[in-house]
């Protein structure tokens, strides 16, 4: 039902933003001028965000409300992969990252993307409380550990 | 222990605090903790897991600092547990086992500190007389070796001072000694310390010791440190006493930390389970197969109210109690200790039966004193046998009467017992009565054949009567060639 929206969400930011944007969309309908909503939509969402929202609100059988309560539930639904990295990544990395983690862990999946210049290389994952070191750093301390 | 990073290598798990309620924590994450197991934070602290939601990890803090939202914690998969040794004994150390001088353990084994009590089996029936070396108690409230006696009584009544003397006339005799002290003050713990250092016996003490401004948490931890240290001497096949000063103040930090924990308040507010938190901790004390610990739990009362809900409950779950009375401090006695209001279920089977009598003819002796004070109330003419018991009830009054340094052993209390009853200082000034009473005391510590004599005498004694005739007609022998001419001229030239 809300596919096209919530696989534009890749990390937290994004995230946040969609559930401002929401926020925003459901305080307009409680506006007295009839096209308030539509000038949200057009001015205060993200253009790819809301032309995916305006697709499915056409399909949608119920009314905007119930529209927008429902996607705010998915969103709290969604599980948070914290990505500890030695590099500040591109959008095109971010994107890879993204589309890894959804295949791995589902699609209700979004990114916390930490940088963190003392692991050297490597990424440390976080997720559901299970903590996995998969750093250089970690790699030669067990090296001259031994 | 090892630190932070360490045990994250270790679990990989993580979690991050979300909410922090004074000494409660709440963290995200951590998918595998388990009741009471221990969890370390990035900054250094340590806590324990307390319960645990789907969403939430609920830890009690053992740290002053302030931990912050955001705060990395990890598991450790382990229960809380101390460093035990030797190298604690006349040691100052804090719940978790760290000295308070080095902040280091230093020590070989560790122990959980909530341990299951050992089963009925490994125990022993209560068979010995622990020697308080407080008079009226050896001889009226006796208590054994491995029995639970509570200590009740107001503030400023004299409690800690009893057990004090209870602790030094223990570590003289070669038992180990475990003071917790929960919730005090500075000075107070610094001022015990010394106490016990001037005496000479502050060696085979260990003093667990938190002050009133420590984390809630760990305070809630000082008498189940003590008791597993204890339990650590124990198990040498050593004899244990454990003073734990005090329990209203414990039951009152524990219902701090369940309100902030959210859990729903009982009577007077406080949670619950506090019945069984301070039950399982008395069960751990006792006479066993090997080794014993014998435990003083202190709690006060407001106004001299018995009936007040942490103080019944431990009335409950120990062997008796000892009752320091307001009224008898106000009237100058030292130990105001109430003979009639205290309870003692197994000291008496520990006497010998020499000594059982003598503490019976005591106790209907007291119970025949007190009726005909309150007699006196009345006023009018009273005969020369009422004048007698009053007199004589000052004299055993003034010979309980005894200053919070002095340990006075059982033998030389029955010997001068028996004096009294003989009626060796019958019409004698109190005040010479007492001089005379310390000579004897002294010439007992300290003459090694008198010491002999003494003991000879009471152990050989099969009743009281009989000891009470020994001493009448042997008081040249014990009692008047120990006390110097010019004790006895001053006596004479004072009544003249």
């Amino acid at each position: 039902m809300y596919e096209a929206v919530l696989d534009q969400i890749q990390t937290v930011d994004d995230l946040l933003l969609l559930q401002e944007e929401l926020d925003k969309l459901s305080k307009s309908l409680y506006k007295t001028s009839q096209t308030k909503f539509e000038d949200v939509l057009t001015n205060e969402v993200r253009g790819s965000t809301a032309s995916a929202m305006r697709k499915e609100l056409e399909k949608f059988s119920g009314n905007k409300n119930e529209y927008l309560e429902g996607l705010a539930e998915e969103i709290k639904n969604f599980k948070k992969i914290e990505m500890r990295l030695a590099f500040e990544p591109s959008e095109a990395a971010i994107r890879r990252f993204s589309n890894w983690v959804k295949n791995e862990a589902g699609r209700n999946s979004v990114l916390e993307i930490r940088y963190d210049r003392s692991i050297l290389a490597g990424v440390i994952l976080v997720f559901k409380g299970e903590y996995r070191d998969y750093s250089v750093r970690r790699k030669l301390k067990d090296y001259y550990r031994i | 222990m090892m630190n932070f990073e360490q045990y994250l290598e270790q679990t990989q798990e993580i979690g991050t605090v979300t909410q922090v309620h004074n000494a409660i924590v709440y963290a995200q994450g951590l998918p595998e903790a388990k009741p009471h197991e221990m969890v370390v934070f990035e900054t250094g602290e340590i806590g324990e897991v307390l319960s645990f939601s789907k969403k939430n990890v609920e830890i009690l803090l053992f740290s002053k600092k302030d931990i912050r939202v955001g705060t990395k914690v990890t598991r450790t998969d382990e229960q809380l547990s101390i460093p035990v040794g030797d190298a604690v004994l006349g040691k100052t150390i804090n719940p978790l086992g760290l000295t308070v001088e080095t902040d280091e353990d230093g020590q070989s084994e560790r122990r959980a500190i909530d341990a299951v009590p050992l089963p009925m089996l490994r125990r022993r029936n209560v068979r010995e007389q622990l020697e308080t070396g407080v008079t009226m108690v050896d001889l009226v409230i006796p208590l054994g070796i491995g029995q639970r006696e509570l200590v009740i009584g107001d503030r400023k009544t004299g409690k800690t001072e009893f057990v004090q003397q209870t602790v030094m006339s223990q570590a003289q005799k070669g038992f180990v000694c475990v003071y917790a002290a929960i919730a005090k003050r500075q000075v107070d713990i610094l001022e015990m310390k010394s106490f016990f250092e001037r005496q000479g016996v502050s060696e085979g003490i260990v003093t667990v010791a938190t002050a009133a401004d420590d984390p809630s948490g760990l305070i809630f931890l000082t008498p189940y440190t003590a008791m597993t240290i204890a339990e650590y001497f124990r198990d040498q096949g050593r004899n244990v006493l454990v003073i734990l000063d005090d329990m209203s103040i414990h039951a009152k930090y524990h219902r701090e930390i369940s309100l902030l924990a959210k859990r729903f308040p009982g009577r007077s507010s406080y949670p619950g389970d506090i019945f069984y938190l301070h039950a399982k901790l008395m069960e751990r004390a006792g006479n066993f197969e090997k080794g014993s610990i014998t435990c003083l739990p202190i709690a006060e009362t407001v106004f001299g109210d018995l009936s007040g809900y942490i103080q019944t409950n431990l009335m409950a779950m120990t062997d008796g109690h000892i009752f320091f009375d307001k009224d008898l401090s106000n009237l100058g006695r030292r130990p105001p200790i109430n003979p009639f209001l205290s309870v003692t279920r197994v000291g008496r089977q520990t006497q010998s039966e020499l000594m059982r009598d003598m503490s019976r003819e005591l106790s209907i002796f007291l119970v025949h004193h007190e009726k005909m004070r309150q007699f006196m109330h009345f006023g009018g003419e009273v005969s020369e046998n009422i004048k007698r018991t009053l007199a004589m009830g000052d004299q055993v009054i003034s010979f309980f009467d005894q200053p919070p340094e002095r340990v006075v052993p059982m033998n030389i209390n029955g010997l001068l017992t028996a004096g009294l009853w003989s009626g060796y200082w019958a019409g004698a000034k109190t005040k010479q009565m007492k001089e005379e009473m310390l000579i004897l005391i002294k010439s007992y510590r300290e003459n090694e054949a008198y010491r002999a004599q003494v003991d000879q005498l009471i152990g050989s004694s099969q009743n009281f009567s009989e000891l009470v005739e020994q001493v009448k007609h042997r008081k040249d022998e014990f009692i008047t060639r120990m006390v110097p001419v010019q004790v006895k001229q001053a006596a004479q030239g004072g009544q003249a």
